[in-house]
């Protein structure tokens, strides 16, 4: 990331919210009511309205949000407002399922996503290849939350802290207090990431306005400078667009962290009270976000792959001499760009060992073991592949887009055991489990290969493949003689 | 009556988000004279759209959704 010059005063701010953050680790486990897992990974299921909105839009908001959002604006343009749609188009997505599972989640005491999924479709080799696929996601997840912890400390301190301490620093503090806590912790944290990035999304665009010579200008130079960049996705592009939209909007309702989320609403109306605000946010979030790069391409020109996703750190530091104004508003930035990727990186890795302690460790390594001794693997799981994270942070070499998608190829091939799971009751655990196989395999083939049919993500045609599977395999069971049916 | 409504409001927005997503095949020109004005015309359809969509989702979110009672 760019060098910032902070001055001593936004550093101690910075300081103070880390600090901040184990206060509330430790208050939220003062509010623990008992040791089980219920307790621990969904906060006792009596998440409020507020907490939960604003704990679901960071959830959706990572670290991808500022950097990688900005950074694909300046690559491609005005196209690339299919972000826009595609954030709109997951709480459409949540509208689907989400209500259902919710009451399904009280009624049996479900704790991990998984869990629905061996409720609904009894086959543990179905639940442990979900187990897997989520796990895989979330390693990526969190993966991509600390290479840019990294480089924003790196950049923070002009390049004084390596970006390797810098990680191993924010992730101790991550870690301690989620240990403490849980999710109660994590999902307060989440809630203080939500108010100040809004904040500071809207306060940078004043700034903007008022100090930086204005939007106006600003689109009228992008005009003159890249024409290319405004002219409506065509062909090729066009499908890509709706990929995006399919592949975001689907994918993303279907994140293992958001899931146990809707299992942590207090009720069905809190549940959609903050669906409802959810969808009203990214008018506000990723307009801001996207014109942020729009503005950067005449700005900033001649940034290429990867250097791309600097242009939010470029911002920044041109606002920074705009005054103390711009001085404030960069610090409750950073604030809540810090706060987006610890939080993000947080609830990745509660929710990835909720599921190594309760779906492999409960079920196949020690099913006799007790909630309480479940949630302390699970917490000494969550610390050792956090250390093996922090290393492999520093040794990849992939864009942040490229990271993104990556987790959506995955992530989309599960949806179908959701949406159609809660919405057809006839639907049988074979098809999905074929549907899933084949899903899985052309995208993530696909994506090895850099596979674009038509412009159409790897992931999209595994969707498609996937729904084509479980439609014809489930027409072949319910055509088949009474009688012959697997019990599935 | 109310199940009805509610299934109508459902696949009425799936067919909205359908048509929405679909934007940008019908605007390849950007022929309606707004270019004057900050961006092109057909980012202004967009935003508009996503406006209605989110407006919709809202309205599914409290009126439309779930169709089990509310505790």
């Amino acid at each position: 990331m760019q060098d910032l010059p902070l001055e001593t005063g936004s550093l101690i701010f910075l300081a103070g919210y880390l600090l901040s953050l184990l206060i509330i680790g430790w208050f939220a486990s003062r509010q623990r009511q008992d040791r089980s897992l219920g307790d621990y990974y969904l906060g006792g299921r009596g998440m409020g309205l507020w907490v939960l909105m604003l704990t679901l839009f960071a959830t959706q908001y990572s670290g991808n949000a500022l950097f990688g959002f900005t950074g694909q604006a300046y690559r491609v343009g005005f196209t690339w407002l299919a972000i826009l749609h595609s954030m709109i188009a997951v709480v459409a997505g949540y509208l689907l399922f989400a209500p259902r599972l919710q009451r399904l989640s009280r009624e049996q005491q479900f704790i991990t996503p998984t869990d629905y999924i061996e409720f609904r479709f009894p086959s543990r080799a179905l639940s442990a290849l979900v187990a897997l696929c989520f796990m895989i996601v979330l390693i990526n997840y969190v993966l991509a939350q600390l290479k840019v912890m990294g480089l924003m400390v790196e950049g923070l301190s002009g390049g004084q802290v390596d970006a390797f301490w810098g990680v191993v620093m924010l992730a101790i503090i991550m870690m301690v207090y989620s240990t403490m806590g849980g999710m109660r912790s994590v999902a307060w944290t989440d809630a203080i990431q939500g108010a100040m990035m809004l904040t500071g999304f809207i306060l940078i665009a004043l700034i903007i306005e008022r100090d930086m010579g204005g939007w106006s200008p600003a689109f009228a130079q992008l005009r003159d400078i890249a024409p290319e960049k405004l002219a409506p996705p065509e062909g090729r592009a066009a499908v890509t667009w709706f990929s995006t939209v399919v592949l975001i909007g689907i994918g993303a309702s279907v994140y293992p962290q958001a899931i146990q989320r809707i299992y942590a609403a207090r009720s069905a109306r809190t549940l959609q009270q903050s669906l409802a605000g959810m969808a009203v946010l990214p008018l506000f979030a990723v307009v801001v976000v996207l014109a942020l790069g729009f503005v950067a391409i005449a700005r900033f020109p001649g940034l290429e792959g990867a250097a791309a996703d600097q242009v939010m750190a470029l911002i920044m530091r041109d606002v920074l001499s705009t005054g103390w104004f711009g001085h404030a508003v960069v610090t409750l930035l950073l604030g809540a760009i810090l706060a987006a990727l610890m939080s993000t990186a947080d609830s990745a890795l509660l929710t990835l060992s909720s599921i190594f302690a309760k779906d492999i460790y409960g079920k196949y390594i020690r099913p006799t073991a007790s909630d309480a001794g479940c949630a302390r693997v699970g917490q000494w799981c969550a610390w050792l592949i956090l250390g093996g994270l922090v290393w492999l942070s520093t040794q990849e070499n992939l864009t942040l887009y490229r990271l993104f998608v990556l987790k959506f190829e995955i992530l989309l091939q599960i949806a179908p055991a959701f949406y159609f799971g809660v919405n057809f009751p006839s639907l049988r655990t074979t098809p999905i489990m074929l549907g899933l196989v084949t899903g899985l395999c052309v995208a993530v083939s696909g994506w090895s290969l850099g596979w674009m049919p038509f412009g159409l993500h790897p992931g999209t045609v595994g969707l498609l493949c996937n729904v084509l599977m479980i439609m014809s395999a489930h027409s072949f069971y319910a055509i088949k003689p009474s009688g012959t049916q697997s019990s599935n | 009556m109310t199940q009805q409504l509610k299934d109508r409001g459902r696949w009425a927005s799936l067919v909205l988000l359908s048509i929405l997503l679909g934007i940008p095949w019908y605007w390849p020109e950007d022929n309606f004279g707004w270019q004057a004005w900050l961006v092109p015309g057909w980012v202004w359809v967009t935003l508009v759209a996503a406006i209605v969509l989110s407006a919709l989702v809202v309205w599914g979110a409290l009126r439309g959704w779930p169709d089990e009672p509310v505790e």
